[in-house]
């Protein structure tokens, strides 16, 4: 099977994504205060925190779907703030970002899906598109779906899908916000999967999640925040194996806690 | 039973005036196919130029909107007919009517258009955006198909109400359905020609009540 060009990371150890002192206010209320964080190329790290600590925020910085007020985030070296209108463009089309709620369009079939973003914004033609689309549908194993529109697939599957549209434009990084805090139990593991599979492909990301299983196997690192700060980070088995903070250990230890 | 038929359709009436209830009929679907286009493509036009969500401009589009749904169209009708000469500006009755009904479907076309665009999600917004499409681009490929589907049925029925009302042309001497008509029953002193009236408006506009269900169950929606 042919993979061009995907998740042939160039292993310089320059950071894929550099966050800088970041600090994000809505109105007078500070969301994110004085956050820093790389991560290199190939690296999966997790973000982890209880509601409404910032993490979709920050994950939203990264590709200006919100805008910082103050500090600097670097993507592959280069200022996000620093292009032109159509630098930004292409920074997005190759930062790609995966929602909770998946977002796929709904009049719009699996192909047209995950071939759209590549004609109108890299400017493929449909024939590479469709090439394209269909290798990245293989990947996440949905390829004899292409037709389907999104209400006719699982949310398991519509989230492929998903992954599917923002791995097809080539991303040097991807962000998922929650990717499968929206599913049903039994299609959890088919997203996680495929994320796996992305990470042995060499893939950047940085995940938001919930699935603390998931954080602490696939990780490389594990970043906890916690009111607009990160509070900890280090690889999985030191926070979740021996968290030194004790906001840390009170998130932590709340997941535990068998529910009811 | 006699009284009735010689009323309401009287053979010799129906014959003499056929021709001219014809040629009613055409004239009323000009006006109404022209009325459609224009008032639904600048209803589109507003909505989407809202979108954008300047400020003074968006002002203008709601006052405009909210103007135009709350004045009954034959007073503007009137007043543009017989008023405008007043200042020097003549227009003709089909021309005052075209004017009036086009802008007044416009106004509930870009209320529809903007409900439709208000429900399709931010999250469709973010994704077009997140894979590196424009505003622009967003707008036209993803929001703008959808937006478009949820309006169908309501502006169908809007496009209905609002094309028949071709009928206040009668009061300005345009010579549609009933212009024609009335003209025929004032000349025979027969009620039949308004009878033919009303079949000739149910043939233009049953189709178009019908086509509207259609697209109700057609596009009925799911996400
Ligand atoms: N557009 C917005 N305007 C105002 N406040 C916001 C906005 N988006 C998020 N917030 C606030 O920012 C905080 C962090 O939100 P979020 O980043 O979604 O947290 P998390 O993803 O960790 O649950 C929350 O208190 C939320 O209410
Ligand atoms: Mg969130």
């Amino acid at each position: 099977m042919r993979r061009v060009g995907l998740l042939t990371v160039d292993r310089q150890m320059r950071p894929s994504l550099q966050i800088v002192s970041l600090s994000k206010r809505f109105g007078h209320l500070t969301i994110l205060r004085d956050i820093s964080l790389s991560v290199m190329p190939g690296e999966l790290v997790c973000l982890i925190g209880p509601s409404g600590s910032g993490k979709s925020t920050l994950l939203r910085c990264c590709n200006r779907l919100e805008e910082l007020s103050g500090g600097d985030i670097l993507i592959e070296g280069r200022n996000i703030y620093s292009g032109t209108a159509r630098d930004l463009k292409t920074l997005r089309a190759h930062t790609g970002m995966v929602f909770q709620s998946f977002n796929l369009y709904p009049h719009l079939d699996v192909l047209a899906n995950v071939t759209l973003a590549q004609r109108k914004a890299l400017g493929r033609t449909r024939k590479e598109a469709e090439a394209k689309a269909l290798d990245m549908l293989g990947l996440v194993g949905l390829a004899d779906r292409a037709k389907s529109y999104p209400a006719q697939l699982s949310g398991g599957q519509q989230q492929r899908v998903a992954i599917a549209r923002a791995l097809a434009l080539d991303p040097t990084l991807m962000l998922f916000d929650e990717p499968t805090s929206a599913l049903d139990p039994e299609t959890v593991g088919s997203v996680l999967s495929v994320m796996r599979n992305l990470k042995t492909r060499g893939m950047t990301m940085l995940v938001v999640t919930h699935e603390m299983s998931f954080a602490r196997e696939a990780a490389d690192r594990v970043v906890f925040m916690d009111g607009g700060m990160i509070v900890e980070e280090g690889p999985p088995e030191a926070i979740f194996g021996a968290p030194q903070m004790e906001r840390t250990q009170a998130f932590l230890s709340r997941l535990s806690k068998p529910v009811g | 039973m006699d009284r009735f038929l010689a009323t309401f359709f009287n053979p010799i009436t129906i014959a003499t005036y056929t021709p001219a209830v014809l040629e009613g009929m055409k004239i009323t679907i000009i006006l109404a196919v022209a009325v459609t286009l224009a008032g639904t493509l600048l209803g589109l036009a507003l909505a989407m130029l809202r979108t954008f969500g300047i400020r003074p401009i968006n002002f203008f589009i709601i006052a405009f909107a909210d103007i135009g749904r709350a004045l009954p169209p034959l007073v503007i009708i009137l007043l543009v007919y017989f008023g405008l000469p007043g200042i020097g500006i003549r227009l003709s009755g089909p021309m005052v009517v075209f004017i009036v009904l086009a802008l007044t479907l416009a106004a509930f076309a870009e209320e529809v258009f903007w409900a439709g665009f208000t429900s399709v999600g931010k999250g469709q917004w973010e994704a077009g955006i997140a894979t590196g499409l424009g505003f622009p681009v967003t707008l036209s490929s993803i929001v703008l198909p959808q937006a478009i589907r949820l309006a169908i049925p309501p502006l169908m029925n809007r496009i209905l109400a609002i094309s028949k009302m071709t009928a206040l042309g009668s009061v300005v001497g345009v010579q549609e359905i009933l212009g024609a008509a009335s003209a025929a029953q004032s000349l025979s002193g027969s009620a039949t020609p308004l009878t033919m009236a009303a079949l000739a408006y149910l043939a233009i506009f049953l189709p178009v009540a019908l086509l509207a269900r259609l697209a109700e169950r057609r596009f009925a929606w799911k996400i």
